[in-house]
């Protein structure tokens, strides 16, 4: 089932870059290195679905940073890795005289939070700015548990039909590179709004652009 | 109204409890960072009171946080974003001091979410909660530190255990440890066990009764004894046989451990089997080798440097009658020296220059008989090559050489026995004109004829004391000592007799330079080689022809003396040849003649020993025999005598005469003539002299003349009184009276008992006027 067109599609793969620079900007800055995110790689899926899309990049544990907003569109936004992959991370990020270690203790956990923090704001405003709308949020906590729990836990207690648009991306500092996905699951009507002003997004860009064109 | 207000009041008073009971530090701003609420949590830690915060703005009070560009996360907030701050990653938000605990912290650490206030989607202000994780962080620290730790121990550990594996697997014993109770099944083995028994650790662990049902069953009782042992000293080894993968029994050597814990009691048994099959069987061997050198008759010893014995074979407990136990660490020389110690001294020297020395030796028995031994000596060397102890094989040839010499004798009479045909019918020839001289002289004669009988009588006696002179100085000394020997006068002896004695159908010629070096070497079997061949010649020649004798200095050369059988050496010897024109020896039987009972004689008229004899006395001294014969020619046999190195020129024989000085000697015979002569010899070199015929004369006129009497010459055998009790007598009268006992014959029992009595000096008869003289001379200096 085709859930968004291929303009949409290219649109929101725009629009996230766009939170994906403002994160790399922010990372950098923080760390003193410099930080890429690679280019989106975006997709929806009912969430039914989610399971077997990241059962693939996952085994095992896995480790997300959640955050929930509320507001005309309303959701649950993660940042994914599995555990290795979130070990790593907060290991890059910090700074290279502090211990190092393989697994994450509370301090990395709070390290990888800020990270989380950072791009699920980033990525979250630009949606705020495009629907014009005041998105409030929660305070974002860190989660260690198999996939089944998580995908079990985005499901329970809600009604309504919800999907999952899915952004495969990868991290790359200090001659490394952690994959990992941001996760946004909305519920139908939120993400029917979404797409829409995604649309109309797209189409004044193009009137932006034939215009700066011509 | 009253109800809104009123819950409006009880909320109120809720957040105000939660604010100032809060375990973190929460503070609120307006919009414009302006600071609305600072809970007593923050009064605390940061010693200023709510009343002087409030109203304060926030960058105001904190100028730091902008230096830090943490102002920037007031903005998100601001613009409804929710931000987190982790401690790892900006360590603090307000510079507050470390709590007591942690005072050694230069802040207090702390993680800090930022957060819009909003009312109905518009932002008021903020709200920014800050928590204390400093003693998070130490823990976390220490945590991480002890983890590095661990981990730096684990890799010594994981490197410490690789050097282990190696060390066991690349070890010749395979290691194990193994339960110490119950049926010890094993709980280690090392890797190595495949390659020596062919088994897999895994088997062995597997099963509990691995190890019990592959020991040789006939080995089992041994091995569970000796585990009672292990007990009780802590550790043990033993040896047994243990079944091999393939089904053959290999040799282990056991050796086991008790590991204890503090307490003392036993955890485990910790082993080693080493495969000792390869030592088991040259044990074997060397025990099979120590019964082979037990059973040789030889006498087998192994001395060190310090002539210390270090082995003495069963056949030298035997010989000698040591036994092992005894002889091992004493000093050989002096155990066995005997009459050959100097010869053991030149031996070790020629033994440590060569490497080998070979000879014959004088040795005492334990009983104190006297062992003649023929002697092989090799140096052993260590693994360096330095020499370290002497092996000595010797046989005993006692008997042997007695045997030797009965043989020797033997050919000696046969030898008479051959000439006393010549000599009887010689002696008729001399007798016959001297009684034909005697009956002619009773009557009366003209002077002339008397004068003629007379002439022929001296003649004839001449010629038979001659013959005599000659048969007895071939028959004197059978067991002669060697020494220096002209060979030419022995040939002249031998000429003279066969001169005599052969028949006068042979002619002699003999060819001998005045020059002809010495040799070292017994007269007696000298005479004996050349009687033999001799003999020999004659015999050849039962129709007359032409017996030869020559002898020359010769050189045998390297090559020559390698073509000769034995151990001939190069250098000077001394040839005598000896050849007949008789009938020769036919080339088939060549190679036999020096077989011993090898003849070509009739029965009854050699015995086959004669060559033989030649053959063994010139081996003895060192030489070698060549013959060549040719039928209808004749033989010439040739012996080659190594010649003597004599540093000084031969002696000149001795004519010395020592006289007396007016000495009373009684002379005691009772043969009248051989008295008077004697007597007339001695008063002729002044000495004086009573004679007396018989003990009884001798002992009366000693009693009469003792103090003048200085020396007794006493003949052994005498009727009335014989020698040994007349010495006994004149003994008692004067203990310390000089005898020079005569004796007829040499061996003689009454010789021996003579000898025990103290008898001063002995003379044999025949004996020659310088003879006797010296004799008395040396006796009566002494």
């Amino acid at each position: 089932m085709t859930i968004f067109t291929e303009k949409q599609r290219d649109a929101l793969t725009e629009l996230i870059n766009i939170g994906f620079a403002r994160t790399a900007a922010s990372l950098s800055e923080l760390t003193g290195n410099r930080v890429l995110l690679e280019a989106p790689m975006v997709s929806i899926h009912p969430i039914s679905e989610l399971s077997s899309k990241l059962a693939t990049f996952v085994k095992g544990e896995v480790a997300t940073v959640q955050q929930i907003f509320h507001g005309p569109v309303s959701g649950n936004a993660l940042l994914l890795l599995n555990y290795d992959g979130a070990v790593m991370l907060s290991d890059l990020v910090c700074p290279e005289e502090s211990p190092h270690s393989d697994r994450l203790d509370a301090s990395g956990a709070e390290v990888l939070t800020e990270v989380g923090n950072i791009l699920l704001n980033a990525c979250l405003s630009v949606f705020g700015n495009l629907l014009e709308i005041q998105i409030s949020f929660s305070v974002p906590r860190l989660y260690l548990e198999a996939l089944d729990g998580l995908l079990h836990s985005l499901v329970i207690g809600k009604e309504e039909m919800r999907y999952a648009m899915v952004v495969y991306t990868a991290f790359r500092l200090r001659e490394n590179a952690v994959t990992g996905y941001l996760v946004m699951v909305l519920g139908v009507v939120s993400l029917e709004k979404l797409l829409t002003s995604v649309d109309e997004w797209a189409d004044i860009s193009v009137e932006n652009a034939a215009q700066n064109s011509a | 109204m009253i109800d809104l207000n009123y819950n409006l009041q009880k909320n109120l008073a809720l957040l105000g409890w939660l604010n100032d009971h809060a375990d973190q530090g929460i503070f609120t701003t307006d919009i414009n960072l302006k600071i609305t609420g600072w809970n007593h949590w923050l009064e605390i830690h940061s010693g200023l009171l709510a009343p002087a915060m409030m109203g304060r703005y926030l960058l105001e009070a904190y100028p730091q946080l902008s230096q830090r560009r943490l102002e920037k996360f007031y903005n998100q907030a601001l613009s409804g974003q929710v931000v987190f701050l982790s401690q790892r990653l900006h360590g603090y938000l307000l510079p507050l001091p470390a709590i007591a605990v942690n005072s050694k912290l230069p802040q207090m650490f702390q993680s800090v979410r930022i957060a819009p206030l909003m009312v109905h989607g518009r932002v008021l202000g903020t709200i920014t909660t800050i928590e204390d994780v400093s003693e998070r962080v130490v823990r976390e620290a220490e945590l991480q530190s002890k983890i590095d730790e661990l981990q730096r121990t684990e890799a010594m550990l994981r490197s410490t255990q690789a050097r282990l594996q190696h060390l066991l697997s690349s070890s010749p014993a395979i290691i194990y440890t193994s339960e110490a109770k119950g049926d010890y099944s094993a709980t280690f083995v090392s890797d190595n066990i495949t390659e020596k028994l062919g088994y897999l650790p895994e088997e062995f662990l597997s099963e509990a009764n691995f190890w019990v049902e592959r020991v040789h069953p006939d080995d089992k009782p041994h091995v569970f004894a000796e585990f009672n042992r292990l007990f009780q000293l802590g550790h043990h080894a033993f040896e047994y046989r243990f079944r091999h993968h393939d089904g053959s029994y290999r040799w282990l050597r056991d050796e086991m451990k008790l590991v204890r814990n503090p307490q003392g009691g036993v955890e485990e048994i910790v082993g080693a089997w080493s495969d000792i099959t390869e030592r088991k069987k040259s044990e074997a061997q060397v025990q099979e080798q120590a019964a082979l050198l037990d059973i040789a008759t030889d006498a087998i010893m192994v001395w060190d440097l310090e002539n210390r014995i270090l082995f003495w074979n069963k056949g030298a407990e035997h010989l000698y009658g040591w036994t092992a136990l005894e002889a091992v660490s004493q000093n050989g020389y002096q155990l066995l020296g005997g009459k050959s110690a100097s010869s053991l001294i030149e031996a070790k020297k020629v033994v440590l220059a060569r490497g080998e020395w070979q000879g014959e030796l004088h040795q005492i028995t334990k009983n104190g008989k006297e062992a003649l031994v023929a002697s092989r000596w090799t140096l052993v060397l260590d693994e360096r090559g330095v020499p370290k102890s002497i092996l000595a094989v010797n046989t005993d040839i006692t008997e042997k050489k007695k045997l030797e010499s009965q043989f020797l004798r033997t050919q000696r009479l046969e030898s008479i026995g051959t000439l006393a045909s010549g000599i009887a019918h010689d002696l008729n020839n001399i007798l016959t004109p001297i009684l034909g001289a005697v009956q002619l002289l009773q009557i009366e004669l003209p002077p002339d004829k008397r004068d003629l009988m007379l002439q022929m009588l001296e003649t004839n006696t001449k010629r038979g004391a001659e013959l005599i002179k000659q048969v007895l100085s071939f028959a004197k000394g059978f067991e002669g000592e060697r020494g220096v020997v002209q060979v030419r006068h022995l040939i002249n002896e031998i000429v003279a007799i066969a001169k005599e004695t052969f028949p006068k159908s042979i002619e002699f010629f003999s060819d001998i330079p005045r020059d002809l070096q010495l040799i070292y070497g017994d007269t007696t079997q000298l005479h004996q080689i050349l009687m033999n061949l001799s003999v020999n010649a004659r015999d050849a020649m039962p129709d007359g022809g032409t017996l030869s004798i020559k002898a020359a200095n010769v050189v045998v050369s390297e090559v020559e003396a390698r073509n000769q059988l034995g151990n001939v050496k190069p250098g000077d010897y001394v040839m005598i040849q000896v050849g007949d024109t008789g009938s020769g020896i036919p080339p088939d039987i060549l190679d036999r003649i020096f077989e011993p009972f090898f003849t070509t004689k009739e029965t009854g008229k050699g015995t086959g020993l004669g060559l033989s004899t030649v053959i063994g006395i010139v081996k003895s001294h060192g030489g070698f025999v060549c013959v060549e014969s040719e039928v209808g020619q004749g033989t010439e046999f040739t012996v080659y005598l190594p010649a003597f190195e004599a540093a000084e020129a031969p002696q000149e024989e001795d004519r010395d005469m020592p006289a007396g000085a007016g000495q009373l000697i009684l002379l005691v015979d009772d043969e009248a003539p051989i008295c008077e002569i004697t007597k007339a010899t001695l008063e002729k070199y002044a000495y004086r002299v009573l004679t007396a015929s018989n003990g009884l004369e001798a002992v009366d006129l000693y009693v009469q003349y003792q103090d003048e009497i200085s020396l007794v010459l006493l003949d052994l055998m005498m009727p009335a009184r014989n020698g040994p009790s007349t010495i006994r007598c004149l003994q008692a009268i004067e203990p310390d009276v000089k005898i020079i006992a005569i004796t007829g014959l040499r061996g003689h029992a009454m010789t021996a008992e003579a000898a025990s009595m103290g008898v001063q000096a002995f003379v044999s008869k025949p004996y020659t006027n310088q003879e006797l003289l010296k004799i008395l001379y040396t006796t009566l200096s002494t």
